[in-house]
């Protein structure tokens, strides 16, 4: 692949696969990736190739980048695989309480009539609890 | 001077690349090159075949790093 291509093995026990892959994402527009595996399942051989339109000098620099970046894909892929469960309720919760409520709240009320009030919420105060205060005070 | 032209095969994992990134991505650049794929269980054998324009040989390059994009968009 030319004299400005880099190869690394890299230990996918060590560097998740899926962190391998984000840093490539990163790097795209500065080199060739290309992934393949290697003897072992567990290795990943890495070809690095600096594009053309990149100064030479940079190379040794952007190279030793890659490896930051792989590692700092690996913590975030670690944090985000130890946080899933509380990040998965969090967005439940809130698609939850989004939702409009429920039929059977509303199946409550089927079949009855304003006009019937069954509990006397309509029933004047005085109407109500005007006999009784009447009686109370006749019993005085 | 015309240019001689270029082969070049590449051998995707299956393990790492996503079967559909690789068909996509022959999609993608059929118009720059003519390609031959064999999928086998495990990976996918492409070979490349292309007239480099000028000095420039870069298409496998470009198609391996189309690859690899497209697969990290399907995670």
């Amino acid at each position: 692949m030319g004299s400005k291509t880099k190869n690394l093995s890299l230990d996918t026990t060590i560097y998740p696969l899926e962190a391998i892959l984000n840093a490539s994402f990163l790097f795209l527009d500065r080199f060739y990736i290309f992934l393949k595996r290697g003897k072992h399942k567990h290795i990943l051989k890495v070809s690095l190739t600096l594009k053309r339109t990149l100064p030479k000098k940079k190379y040794i620099g952007l190279s030793n980048e890659f490896f930051n970046a792989i590692l700092q894909s690996s913590l975030r892929y670690f944090v985000s695989k130890r946080n899933k469960k509380i990040r998965d309720y969090i967005v439940n919760r809130a698609l939850y309480s989004a939702l409009p409520l429920s039929d059977s709240f509303d199946s409550q009320g089927e079949g009855l009539d304003y006009r019937k009030d069954p509990l006397g919420i309509a029933v004047p105060w005085e109407e109500k609890y005007g006999k009784q205060k009447k009686n109370m005070q006749s019993r005085v | 001077m015309a240019s001689k032209r270029k082969t070049c095969n590449l051998g995707f994992d299956f393990t790492i690349y996503k079967k559909i990134a690789v068909s996509r991505a022959i999609e993608a650049f059929r118009d720059f090159a003519s390609f031959k794929v064999r999928y086998t269980n495990k990976k996918a054998m492409v070979k490349i075949e292309y007239t480099p324009p000028d000095s420039s040989d870069i298409i496998h390059h470009e198609f391996a790093n189309y690859v690899l994009g497209l697969t990290k968009q399907c995670l």
